[in-house]
């Protein structure tokens, strides 16, 4: 006997419900199937590991005193504890303003217990009024507890949480249609502890952590 | 059964989701390009379509570089191989050849050109001792190198070049270059239409050697002048073309870099009109390095006028129908005389001062313009040849 004929012969699909249920169920796999070849078949691949980059935002018109977000962005954190992170920037004083540093979406350990694990999303310290007046900002975070606060692998997550901060400028009045800024990445550190001589730590000068400038154009 | 027909048309509502909704998902314009440097059409596409902007991050031997799209830019977007590979097979023969501190040996993947004109940025981790940066190709046929574009350099604190690439196939070298470098390799020129020129000049003998003779400047004999006064143009170098002759085709765009600096005056401040204090940039820079566009066929000149206008930028001329061109007298509000008696504005193309008016010098695409100043008639930018003058 044809099994095809048979099956749809069967007890199963003579029910209309089951016949239905059945189409819903081939329609969510194929679902599934194809946005997984849209988002794992992408015409470029994701940055690979270990490096950081800056995202350059849209394009900037020139009458917008909007804040311009400069995501700072790390492909892959290896399994370690890096209880401090540093990042140099030099930016162009004279057309873009540096407001600070925003939260990113990576986070740290947080105030854990034995109990529960909790995660939080730190602030980078930086110095806005000094970064204006030379042109390069520097900022930091550090967990002055030596690991309770730290950056961990958990705490970071491709796509979702690998955001480590975000830098916030504005553009000055001095700004004019079709330059173009670099901001680019003079130092960055995420450190172990003792990272420095085992070169565990991610350093640009170590050149254990590449790193990616931006451009803000400006139309 | 009812629950069961709305779940059916929710998993169909997903379905169409995926396949609609997905492809309309927010431009990613900061990408890793490929081990295999491949970027498909449709990423272009995306760039093109939306008018944003694309960025492209490599990494070859240490050294980062990143490319820069302009969605305006792209006509035809195609698949494009995007990598760079840095090398050292030749770099200390280029540097003795060219006598040059700093040079670094690059290639592009498959040597096909890529469409859309990207500028290509190459982050240096050290800084270079150099003003300026040339990029030369190797003929392996020949051993010969040839000067085939120039580009901008800023130490911040380390070197970033930045280029248009218009060839693509072969052996490339990025090389550093200092202005007294420049004058001595560049030969007979000139400057805005108001210097009178005898075109003279030398180049450096350890260069001539190597650069191929038909694209670098030779000396020229003091020649007859054209009907506009001006003198014969070094060989290698593009001809003036008169306005008049030219048709603007604006269907076929192109790119430039243009940049505006007047940096000379804060070596030279005893000399400046201190009633122009407010309006002298701290460092000099009245336009930085900036890609512009421009039709076929439009001139130094046209792209001046057009982008100090876009910019809000004063800029001054007066058509001068002797030499058939427009002279610039003042940008920034900063005019010839304003810096002693030697100084105003001159321009150069590719590092070289031409020695005919803005007007006449009609642009191609990856032309790097830039707008100096000078209060020595051209000896302080290099371009004193461009007045006559032996270097």
């Amino acid at each position: 006997m044809d099994p095809i004929k048979s099956l749809r012969e069967s007890a199963f699909l003579q029910n209309k419900r089951n016949r239905i249920l059945l189409i819903a169920a081939g329609l969510l796999f194929a679902a599934i199937i194809i946005m997984m070849i849209l988002l794992m078949g992408g015409a470029t691949e994701k940055l690979f590991a270990p490096s950081l980059t800056l995202l350059s935002p849209a394009p900037v018109a020139v009458d917008n005193r909007d804040e311009i977000n400069v995501d700072v962005l790390l492909s892959d954190l290896p399994d370690r504890v890096y209880p401090a992170a540093s990042l140099s920037v030099r930016f162009d004083k004279n057309k873009l303003e540096f407001l600070g540093a925003r939260q990113g979406t990576m986070m740290t350990l947080g105030d854990s217990t034995q109990e529960e694990v909790t995660y939080n999303i730190p602030i980078w310290k930086s110095d806005a009024a000094f970064a204006n007046q030379t042109g390069e900002l520097n900022t930091m975070y550090l967990d002055v507890t030596g690991g309770k606060f730290a950056y961990v692998r958990e705490g970071f997550q491709k796509d979702e949480k690998d955001i480590l901060l975000r830098l916030r400028f504005r553009l000055r009045d001095s700004a004019q249609v079709g330059e173009i800024y670099d901001i680019t990445v003079t130092d960055a550190v995420i450190a172990t502890i003792g990272g420095a001589e085992t070169r565990t730590s991610l350093a640009t000068a170590m050149r254990t952590l590449k790193a990616y400038s931006a451009k803000i154009v400006v139309q | 059964m009812k629950h069961i027909k709305r779940i059916a048309c929710l998993l169909l509502s997903l379905l169409l989701l995926s396949f609609f909704g997905c492809g309309k998902e927010t431009i990613n314009r900061t990408l890793q390009i490929p081990e295999d440097g491949r970027v498909a059409r449709a990423v272009f596409k995306g760039i093109q379509e939306s008018g944003d902007i694309g960025i492209f991050n490599g990494n070859s031997n240490d050294i980062t570089y990143q490319w820069l799209f302009m969605g305006s830019l792209l006509e035809e977007p195609r698949d494009e191989n995007l990598l760079v590979t840095f090398s050292s097979a030749k770099t200390q023969e280029v540097k003795a050849r060219l006598s040059a501190e700093h040079v670094q040996e690059f290639s592009f993947a498959n040597g096909e050109e890529i469409l859309g004109g990207p500028s290509l940025s190459v982050y240096f981790t050290y800084p270079w001792n150099a003003d300026s940066a040339e990029v030369y190709q190797y003929d392996a046929q020949t051993d010969s190198l040839t000067l085939v574009a120039t580009a901008a350099l800023e130490n911040v604190p380390n070197a970033v070049v930045t280029l248009i690439p218009q060839t693509f196939k072969g052996l490339f070298y990025l090389v550093g270059r200092t202005t007294q470098e420049q004058s001595t390799t560049e030969a007979a020129a000139g400057s805005e239409p108001g210097a009178s020129a005898t075109a003279l000049g030398q180049s450096n003998k350890a260069t001539d050697a190597y650069v191929n003779e038909t694209k670098k400047p030779t000396v020229a004999e003091p020649a007859t002048k054209d009907k506009y006064l001006t003198d014969e143009v070094p060989s290698g170098k593009p001809k003036p073309v008169e306005p008049e002759d030219v048709t603007v085709e604006k269907e076929k765009k192109h790119t430039a870099t243009l940049s505006i600096r007047c940096d000379t005056i804060l070596q030279n401040m005893d000399q400046f009109n201190q009633d122009k204090l407010p309006v002298l940039p701290k460092d000099g820079v009245i336009m930085p390095t900036r890609t512009v566009v421009f039709y076929e066929g439009e001139s130094v000149f046209d792209v001046l006028q057009r982008e100090t206008r876009a910019s809000k930028i004063h800029m001054e001329f007066v058509f001068t129908p002797m030499y058939n061109s427009a002279y610039i007298e003042g940008i920034h509000n900063l005019y010839e005389f304003d810096c002693g008696s030697l100084s105003g504005w001159m321009y150069k193309v590719n590092g070289w001062f031409p020695n005919y008016g803005c007007s006449r010098y009609v642009l191609k695409n990856g032309d790097v313009i830039e707008w100096v100043y000078t209060c020595d008639l051209g000896r302080d930018v290099g371009g004193g040849y461009a007045v006559g003058e032996l270097p």
